[in-house]
């Protein structure tokens, strides 16, 4: 039986502290990759994952499960990254070169230079802040636009026009990348 | 793909290719220690107030502050929308008589009225004025002397003050 996040959350506000362990392990990669695709360092990721879990925690009490627990999660995510950005005062790209690929070793590393993921990693860190905002939230977390548009503060429509054309452009990027090779 | 682009099945699965390509990290292994560590140094409120007396005491300060003031403006506004009138009292003037103290009248002899103004600046005029003063002052003065004291010293002085004005007249 899957359990639906937002229950999880439910559940720990109800005393299960088991629902909250089971919300860690299910949504902690995730942040990691989200807050590591921002362009920080692995520790901080990290600790900003922590922070995201922290606030989760307090607000446990107060959450009513209005929506899916993804958007309220990332939407947390989200908050506690412009946060992070002011008090460090950086931009959204972070404080250094992404470290994506810390769990492969560098040997594999050179190797995978040529491969297809290595590439479209590439193309989308080369995209602006707001693009990649965009295909992170829309494409690898798979939110709505609806929610996207929540978290953005940008009209649904203009998300779902945005997020068709980014896709076109990179996929063209790609052609042109995989031609190239 | 949850967010189907516009049915575009090359761009569908050019999204599922970039969700490949970015698959989520494992957390390292003291991460949930780490996390739990966290949440436990972060004391609830409740346990902040029952631990610090100093957080009890601000925190009382804060209310009785915040119930304060609008409670000040509260008893304001009921003294200005209702003012006391002032109060008027009268007191009767007191008569003379209402003082139970014993005056004497005293009836001068001489009462000098001044016939006209330019009285007021003769010399001769303000000098028998003053005689006339001086006198009333001495027989004020020995107005609570028995009759016959009174006759003497009167009788006394009289005398001396002609022997003064014979003595003034024979130089």
């Amino acid at each position: 039986m899957t359990r639906k996040p937002e229950d999880l959350l439910t559940r720990f506000s109800q005393g299960d502290g088991a629902a909250f362990v089971e919300l860690v392990e299910t949504f902690g990669p995730r942040l990691k990759g989200f807050f590591l695709r921002k362009g920080v360092q692995v520790s901080t990721a990290e600790d900003l994952s922590q922070h995201v879990f922290i606030r989760l925690y307090k607000t446990a009490a107060r959450y009513q499960a209005r929506g899916r627990f993804e958007a309220f999660c990332f939407q947390v995510a989200h908050n506690i990254f412009i946060d992070y950005c002011r008090t460090k005062k950086l931009s959204f790209h972070g404080e250094d070169v992404p470290e994506q690929s810390d769990d492969r070793d560098q040997a594999s590393e050179r190797v995978e230079d040529q491969d297809r993921n290595q590439v479209l990693r590439k193309i989308l860190a080369e995209q602006d802040e707001q693009t990649q905002q965009l295909i992170e939230l829309a494409v690898l977390q798979q939110l709505s636009y609806a929610e996207v548009s929540q978290i953005l503060g940008i009209p649904v429509g203009t998300v779902k026009s945005r997020v068709y054309y980014v896709l076109r452009r990179m996929r063209r990027e790609f052609k042109k990348y995989e031609q190239d090779l | 793909m949850k967010n189907s682009s516009n049915n575009d099945p090359q761009l569908d699965d050019f999204a599922l290719m970039l969700q490949e390509a970015h698959p989520n990290p494992s957390l390292s292994e003291d991460f949930d220690q780490q996390l739990f560590d966290a949440i436990e140094s972060v004391p609830p409120l409740r346990n902040v107030f029952q631990q610090s007396l100093f957080m009890r005491v601000a925190a009382a300060l804060l209310l009785v502050c915040m119930l304060g003031v609008p409670a000040a403006a509260f008893m304001g506004i009921i003294q200005l929308s209702a003012p006391k009138p002032p109060v008027l009292s009268f007191m009767p003037a007191t008569t003379i008589d209402d003082l139970n103290v014993d005056i004497q009248a005293i009836e001068p002899e001489n009462v000098v009225v001044p016939p006209v103004d330019e009285y007021l600046n003769d010399p001769l005029y303000q000098k028998t004025v003053s005689a006339l003063s001086a006198q009333n002052s001495f027989r004020l003065l020995l107005q609570p002397l028995p009759n016959e004291f009174q006759a003497k010293i009167i009788d006394f002085f009289d005398e001396l003050s002609a022997v003064m004005a014979d003595s003034k007249l024979n130089r």
